[in-house]
């Protein structure tokens, strides 16, 4: 194997005075499903919004798909081919799901009508099929999440990234969630997300990455980490204060 | 959650923008343009209500225009009576010295509106609502100041007049009617460029632009470029509109193309009453205010200055506080409770 799909090497990131992200390196290889794990300000959505151009490095590179990618703008980086949720999800609020979707669709389906039956699939997909006519801001907030994962998901992404969509589902949910995702996986498309449901982490993702403090103080196979006593103890936050 | 629909069935509930059905569209336009046309049949050959007509034409089209950028863009523009002026004066200036047909001369002053446009907007497009409002409404200043200046091009402060010789090349009629038939097809080409824009991907993009651009750009789009088509499109429609004007006014100085009652903050106030940010809106609200300032005008401007602008003003205020999403939102808001009652 050449060059991972995703390789993230020595990224740093400086707000101001305050280390963000400091000198985190991992890679990601195509079909690969990664998790980054770490207690609540550790720097994993920074580290997020580096990979999909939110945010410029101040330091480091961060090369996709055989390319230097750490200066290109995030709609640039979306156009080749990493798709994005973001945590407190952004939905379109004027527009209905369908429209929402379609936003996305259009990436890969210039004509009104092949964006349109995209996106009627991929509301499909994400359980919102017959919630395609309603207004983005009439969506309860578990629906705007799965609206999020539609519109990413119909950039046809190569790789996307979830920032915490699980984030206050129920079981059932989080189970039909994961088997989407699987069957995505299976598709092809790598996965990179951001999760605190160690159940799902287990389940879902072969490696995880911990942060702790803007660096990464773990990384390896899912059920070997979540066991690690320098991990438990600062992602449970068992530290004494 | 994610979990596959059984069936592929839509809710019908909830047309919203109503943009998707083409059979809708076309019905929309069908039955509004007939309505918009009518009067004019029924004004016959009365100069004051002809008048009113093409007055309204001319304004619901440039409001149109006006609402591609400010209303789908979410970029609220005070400026645009700059390329409302560039395409009056071009239109003018051709027909004086190279007797250029305003057929024709009215298209060099939209083609130079859709780069310097985008020009004049580039450096103001990171700012956001009432303070890309307020930049814009500087370049009207700047535009109104170098009008009265550039005294070889505007005609300074004195501006320029178009002698009166009818003519259909000229574009200048005795008739008046044929004016309100040209300003009508300025309406028709503006609602057309609109729809067929809002069915594109540019016009969802806009759209996205407008509601958040992180997320726009999330989803591959360059927020900048989506910009910048939507403002050339909006400004050289405006512009094709001032050339217009000028052939309907035959007189135009600085005073009038960049007065902000007039002109610039027009736009904005039709397309605010009428329904920002919809296709019809600006139509509604530019058949609503203008024959009402123009009649007020004329039965009350002997009871005291500006006593019509006060009438007007009460008007307006009272849309403000009863219609939040204009006319067109009410209109909107009114068939969806019918359709909900009908569906119990």
């Amino acid at each position: 194997m050449s060059e991972p799909f995703l390789q993230v090497r020595g990224v740093v990131k400086h707000f101001g005075g305050l280390v963000a992200v400091n000198d985190v390196s991992f890679a990601v290889e195509r079909g690969e499903i990664v998790s980054i794990i770490g207690p609540n300000g550790a720097g994993k959505t920074t580290l997020f919004n580096l990979v999909t151009g939110q945010l410029q490095p101040t330091g480091g590179e961060v090369r996709f798909n055989g390319s230097l990618i750490n200066k290109l703008r995030p709609d640039a980086r979306a156009r080749l081919g990493l798709g994005r949720t973001f945590q407190i999800a952004k939905p379109l609020p004027a527009l209905t799901a369908l429209e929402n979707a379609m936003v996305g669709a259009f990436l890969r389906h210039p004509k009104l009508r092949s964006a349109e039956a995209r996106a009627h699939q991929v509301l499909r997909e994400v359980g919102l099929g017959r919630r395609a006519n309603v207004r983005a801001s009439q969506l309860t907030l578990s629906e705007r999440r799965r609206l999020e994962v539609a519109r990413a998901l119909a950039l046809d992404p190569a790789l996307i990234l979830l920032d915490e969509v699980m984030a206050g589902l129920n079981a059932s949910e989080v189970a039909e969630a994961i088997d989407l995702f699987r069957r995505l996986n299976t598709g092809g498309l790598t996965f990179l997300i951001i999760e605190h449901n160690l159940k799902v982490v287990r389940a879902f993702s072969k490696r995880v990455i911990v942060i702790d403090r803007g660096a990464k103080i773990a990384e390896g196979d899912a059920d070997e980490i979540l066991t690690m006593p320098q991990v438990v103890t600062a992602y449970l936050g068992r530290r004494r204060r | 959650m994610l979990k596959p629909d059984q069936t592929a069935a839509v809710d019908p509930a909830d047309p919203a923008l109503g943009l998707i059905s083409w059979q809708r569209v076309a019905l929309l336009l069908a039955v509004g343009l007939t309505a918009v046309l009518l009067p004019l049949a029924l004004a016959g050959k009365d100069y004051f209500w002809v008048n009113i007509l093409t007055y309204t034409y001319l304004f619901a089209g440039l409001a149109v225009a006006w609402n591609i950028i400010a209303g789908f863009g979410g970029q609220f523009s005070l400026g645009h009576g700059v390329f409302f002026a560039i395409g009056a004066y071009t239109t003018a200036r051709l027909l004086l010295d190279w007797q250029i047909s305003p057929w024709i001369g009215v298209l060099p002053g939209a083609i130079a509106c859709a780069v310097i446009g985008p020009l004049v907007f580039l450096p103001t497009f990171r700012l956001k609502g009432s303070f890309f409002a307020i930049a814009t409404l500087a370049f009207n200043e700047v535009g109104f100041v170098f009008a009265n200046y550039l005294d070889s091009v505007t005609g300074g402060p004195r501006g320029l007049q178009v002698p009166f010789r009818a003519g259909l090349i000229r574009m200048t009629f005795s008739d008046p009617r044929a004016y309100a038939l040209v300003m009508f097809a300025y309406l028709a080409t503006a609602l057309v460029v609109v729809i067929v824009l809002m069915r594109s991907r540019l016009g969802y993009y806009l759209l996205a632009v407008r509601e958040d651009e992180d997320a726009a750009r999330a989803a591959g789009i360059s927020v900048r470029r989506v910009k910048i088509r939507a403002t050339a499109l909006s400004a050289s429609l405006t512009a094709l509109g001032g050339g217009l004007f000028a052939m309907y006014v035959r007189t135009i100085d600085p005073l009038t193309l960049f007065s902000l009652p007039d002109v610039g903050v027009k736009f904005a106030l039709l397309s605010l009453i009428g329904g920002i940010g919809t296709i019809t809106g600006p139509v509604l609200g530019a058949f609503l205010i203008i024959p009402l300032e123009s009649y007020f005008r004329a039965t009350l401007g002997g009871a005291g200055p500006g006593v019509h602008l006060i009438l007007v003003g009460l008007f307006m205020l009272l849309a403000a506080l009863f219609m939040r999403r204009g006319v067109a939102g009410a209109i909107d808001h009114l068939w969806q409770y019918w359709q909900h009652r009908r569906r119990r």
